[in-house]
């Protein structure tokens, strides 16, 4: 059975280098993505990134230096 | 660099269309009728809101009715450029890719992904895309403007 996923979702500004700075956290921490979605919308943009669901998971990725949007 | 000449010369088959309005449930439903009656295939409509806006994206042939149609419903419309390339699925790939961007100051406007196997398809709009285009190609992966479904 494929395993579910739950998005997690985080608002940056509208700049170069946004997303740059997320990848780096979940690579150094060795976590891996199963969907991405960027959109703009004026000064700010959302990135919603899916991961396999866990339990523990929005703490793991707070401890990796990701502020995620309040759910 | 002749890939992505190649690819570049093609004829776009897709346009992403992006449009904006301050929040309205109502002005939404009609949106997704005039989406619905425009044959919008509902796997490329994807809606955001941050704040008090909504942003409701999606990919469609580019067509002038159906920009016309959009602004009479009172949306602000943007279209871009979009295009897409296969990667692996492996977060520092990603991370590679996002870094390469941004050390040439490339703003993302867009992104979608989907993970086929041990590849990531990733569907992108950015500011400079040609710059972009060549970015992705130094790092080894095939853009092109032809988007499949």
């Amino acid at each position: 059975m494929p395993q579910a996923n739950a998005r997690y979702s985080i608002v940056v500004k509208n700049r170069p280098g946004e997303l740059a700075k997320l990848t780096k956290l979940l690579s150094d921490a060795g976590m891996n993505v199963s969907g991405l979605m960027i959109a703009n919308l004026g000064d700010k943009a959302s990135i919603q990134f899916a991961m396999p669901r866990k339990c523990g998971r929005r703490q793991q990725l707070r401890r990796a230096g990701v502020k995620l949007d309040p759910e | 660099m002749k890939r992505m000449e190649e690819a570049a010369m093609r004829q776009p088959s897709k346009t992403q269309y992006n449009a904006e309005f301050a929040s309205d449930p109502a002005l939404h439903k009609r949106l997704m009728r005039l989406l619905a009656k425009n044959k919008i295939d509902a796997k490329s409509v994807v809606t955001t809101c941050i704040d008090s806006r909504t942003l409701v994206q999606f990919l469609s042939p580019k067509s002038e009715e159906l920009r016309e149609s959009l602004k009479k419903l009172g949306v602000a419309v943007r279209e871009e450029l979009i295009f897409q390339f296969e990667m692996p699925h492996h977060p520092w790939e990603l991370h590679k890719l996002a870094k390469s961007l941004a050390d040439e100051e490339i703003n993302i406007l867009s992104l979608y992904s989907t993970v086929e196997g041990e590849q990531m398809r990733i569907v992108l709009a950015v500011d400079q895309p040609a710059n972009a285009m060549a970015v992705i190609e130094k790092l080894g992966f095939d853009p092109d403007y032809a988007i499949f479904d």
